[in-house]
């Protein structure tokens, strides 16, 4: 059962999704009939769901949201912004609904109770003031499976067990007479429409089903089945009369139950009666006259009844099912042609697995490679062409298998749409959200963690970015806010950015709230690229007064190390008046990164290619040497402090001089730059990230390692780390500069 | 010989709820997603009975259970409506397309099973 749960509330979020697409689709007016269907058919499902669940919560929202769609599909009620807000309402409180669901969580009352009476209310002024069609009829006990009484259904009550295997059979086919003195009888005169046949129904099966309440005797009356030569409808043209005396606790609506599925298509008629009176009025002329004995009748029963069936369903008739299914094109032509959805639900375990195994295949790989490289030239001219294609194919396997956990960013996306709504709600601001580049595929795990740091930065974007709607209208801008989200590929990353079109960074703030927290000093010159980064220094808050939405001490800078432990980049641009945009800059996967080889103090090291700048051989680079040891890298007009790698990672104490060092110009998440010294560079690589933390926790200076193709350990870089700021040094390291770059 | 069921559902969780309860009860259990792969499914899976949802994509369970109907060798073929709706009008769409019978959702298995039991020989 639990594992039908855990299917249901993963349903649930696809069936969100398609409800919130359809939404954005109202809203951006892109919408057509189907939109409406796909949204009602949903919530449909989750209610369907939620009364398999007993989640009676749930049920009773998803039943007045699924009216008013059903409203909507139906042209009872037209889509204005009204409703599109109320559908936005409803979607927000459907969410959370299968949220607390979820987590065996119970909601405050008050929650959704007025979203709930609006979307009732819409449902009655649709329907002409009558509530919706079985409003309350629907919602059910919160037993699990609670089954409702229900009409045109057979008797599901009570006592029945009867299950496979102990299915009596038809019932003894006694006279009459078998009627014990004085007992209620029920007489249940019965004759079958032709078109009871066609709806897969078995009278026989009718009888064996009452033969199951109690004694049952019957009748069969042939009178009106027409002479062979005329025969036409024979099951149809005979009437039964059946005499049941009855098991305790069964009555007549049990019995009229079992022919409930069958009303409209039968003559019926259902007395009850004792039976040595038997003065029923219709019940006598029958009874006497025609009624041919039952032994007689019984062939009849038997053959008559399920005549059709037995037909019908040897025949195998495959032309004709082949031609059936060419008629019906015609009829689905226009729906078959949508897409099919190909897909499989596959372990997330066995696609890491597989990801971690292909990684090491990479390895070995590379270290194959290595060996060959070693062998003498005349031995390897065959092997290397194979050896190349290895290395081709293992790529491609590579990027195929980090394809499987790539998903589009349209979830992510649509999750932020309901924090847009929510924040600019909460700030009373009226704000909408635009999304571009929603089929842009990432790593699961990315987008799954980029949930929070969005969360919070759009806070950040309704709260401090977009500004009051009177400001908005004197800085002559439409009184609705935009934020904007974005994600495309970009050289072989992914680029996520948010922009509002608020008012910018107010740049003087800043930088006085930075000087008042000691971040900055007063002399420090700091570009105005600088200064907007600040808002990313740990114990950052320009809001003056902390606010509801954003000012939770959790400030930018939580967000900038969550995207850092993804391995992307945060930066942020503003213009005054204009607005703000952040951008994250990812890498495809989280597994593999192109990386610079190099040596420092004979250990080998990795420096991540997207840090790197420029590399310097020794004798090139135009070194200072500063008071305190600190040296600077004088690159066109600026001042970069040197960091000694070897020195500053604690394999080696200061070195006298550079002249022998090779330099790696870096540049971090904040555009700050600085010149590593190394002893070599031995080559570019891609290289498989193996995390540390898991055993040796964080490393100052250090992001990760890797296995090299000799099998050796390299540890990866952590650059940002190498880069001084300004006042702040690197508190991280053991020696930094206390240099940090100016302009000269 | 074990009696063999259609399902025809759009919620997977549904699905796997309606293929548990009738596989314990030792019914043999065929899945279908909408209407049009019920019907891509019917000729192969040659059933005792049908089960369909009703709403549905592509095509709902009316139009599945007039597809049914429209092949002769399904004549007679039980068709049982399993759905959360219990509106009268559409009952009376189902029984004019030619279901057989219609239970709602949510289901208790062993009555579904029950009522199964009487709609097959």
């Amino acid at each position: 059962m639990s594992d039908l749960r855990d299917m249901f509330f993963e349903e649930c979020d696809d069936l969100l999704e398609v409800l919130s697409t359809g939404l954005d689709d109202l809203q951006n007016e892109t919408s057509d009939a189907e939109t409406i269907n796909a949204m009602f058919r949903s919530v449909h499902s989750i209610k369907g769901g939620a009364g398999a669940f007993g989640l009676d919560r749930l049920i009773k929202f998803a039943h007045a949201f699924e009216n008013v769609l059903d409203d909507l599909r139906s042209d009872k009620i037209g889509v204005d912004s009204t409703i599109t807000a109320l559908m936005f309402s409803g979607f927000d409180h459907l969410s959370d609904l299968v949220d607390a669901a979820r987590d065996d969580n119970d909601l405050p009352d008050t929650d959704g109770a007025a979203v709930l009476a609006e979307l009732k209310q819409t449902t009655q002024n649709a329907n002409g003031g009558v509530g919706g069609d079985d409003d309350d009829a629907n919602e059910v006990d919160s037993d699990d499976f609670e089954v409702q009484a229900m009409d045109f259904s057979l008797d599901l009550g009570g006592d029945d067990d009867s299950g496979i295997g102990d299915l009596p059979g038809l019932p003894s086919l006694g006279g009459r007479d078998d009627a014990t003195e004085g007992a209620p009888h029920f007489v249940v005169k019965f004759k079958a429409d032709p078109v009871l046949y066609t709806r897969g129904h078995d009278p026989a099966l009718l009888f064996r089903a009452l033969g199951e309440m109690g004694e049952l005797s019957i009748e069969a009356d042939r009178s009106e089945v027409a002479p062979l030569e005329s025969l036409k409808d024979a099951p149809a043209a005979v009437s039964w009369t059946l005499t049941l005396r009855p098991d305790d606790g069964i009555d007549e609506s049990a019995i009229r139950e079992i022919f409930e599925f069958v009303e409209g298509q039968c003559t019926l008629h259902i007395s009850e009666t004792v039976v040595e009176a038997a003065t029923e009025e219709d019940a006598a002329p029958n009874a006497e006259a025609p009624a041919a004995p039952v032994a007689e009748a019984t062939p009849a029963a038997a053959k008559a009844a399920p005549a059709a069936k037995a037909e019908a369903k040897p025949a195998p008739a495959k032309a004709a099912k082949a031609d059936k299914q060419e008629a019906k094109g015609g009829d689905g032509g226009k729906k078959s042609s949508e897409p099919r959805n190909n897909t499989i639900r596959v372990d997330l375990n066995r696609v890491d697995r597989l990801i971690n195994l292909v990684g090491e295949l990479v390895i070995s790989e590379a270290m194959l490679r290595q060996s060959m490289n070693e062998l003498p030239v005349s031995a390897n001219s065959a092997v290397s062409e194979a050896i190349g294609q290895l290395k081709t194919l293992s790529g491609v396997l590579q990027e195929s298998v980090m394809a499987i956990r790539a998903q589009p960013v349209r979830g992510l996306f649509q999750r932020m749409s309901r924090i847009v709504r929510e924040s600019s709600r909460q700030a009373g601001k009226t704000s909408r959200l635009v999304m571009v580049g929603e089929a842009t595929e990432v790593d699961k795990t990315v987008t799954e963690r980029l949930v929070e740091p969005l969360t919070h930065m759009i806070r950040n974007s309704v709260d401090h970015g977009l500004e009051k709607a009177e400001d908005r209208i004197a800085a002559g801008k439409p009184e609705m806010g935009t934020i904007k989200l974005e994600a495309a590929h970009r050289s072989g990353r992914v680029v996520i950015s948010l922009s509002d079109d608020g008012a910018g960074v107010n740049r003087a703030k800043v930088r006085q709230k930075a000087e008042e927290k000691g971040l900055i000093r007063p002399e420090d010159d700091l570009t105005d690229s600088d200064i907007d980064n600040l808002l990313f220094r740990p114990g950052f808050s320009t809001a003056d007064e902390i606010s509801q939405l954003s000012g939770r001490g959790v400030g930018m800078d939580v967000v900038r190390s969550e995207i850092q432990a993804l391995g992307g980049r945060i930066n942020l641009q503003s213009e005054p008046g204009k607005g703000t945009t952040i951008t994250i800059s990812l890498p495809l996967t989280l597994a593999v990164m192109e990386g610079m080889l190099i040596e420092v103090a004979g250990e080998s090291l990795v420096v991540p290619t997207v840090a790197l700048r420029e590399t310097l051989q020794p004798g090139q680079a135009n070194i200072h040497d500063f008071c305190d040891g600190d040296r600077g890298l004088s690159v066109n007009d600026s001042m970069l402090p040197i960091v000694d790698l070897g020195e500053a990672l604690g394999f080696r104490s200061p070195l006298e001089n550079f002249s022998n060092q090779s330099l790696l110009l870096i540049e971090g998440e904040s555009g700050r730059r600085s010149a590593l010294a190394v002893d070599g560079i031995v080559e570019q690589r891609e290289v498989v990230i193996k995390g540390l933390e898991q055993n040796y926790q964080s490393i100052p200076g250090i992001a990760a390692a890797t296995i090299l193709g000799n099998g050796k350990i390299a540890l990866i870089v952590d650059t940002d780390q190498m880069i001084p700021s300004p006042g702040n040094g690197n508190p991280g390291l053991r020696k930094g500069s206390d240099l940090a770059e100016v302009n000269l | 010989m074990t009696t063999k069921i259609l399902a025809v559902d759009d919620s997977r969780t549904m699905r796997a709820m309606i293929q548990t309860a009738l596989t314990d009860a030792g019914f043999d259990v065929d899945l279908a997603e909408d209407g049009i792969d019920g019907l891509d499914k019917l000729g192969g899976s040659d059933p005792d009975l049908v089960i369909t949802d009703i709403n549905m994509p592509r095509l709902d369970g009316f139009g599945m259970i007039e597809g049914v109907r429209e092949r002769p060798e399904c004549a007679s073929l039980p068709i049982l409506v399993l759905t959360t709706e219990s509106g009268e009008e559409l009952k009376q769409r189902a029984r004019t397309a030619g279901a057989t019978g219609w239970i709602v959702k949510p289901f208790d298995a062993e009555k579904l099973v029950a009522v199964i039991n009487r709609l097959v020989v």
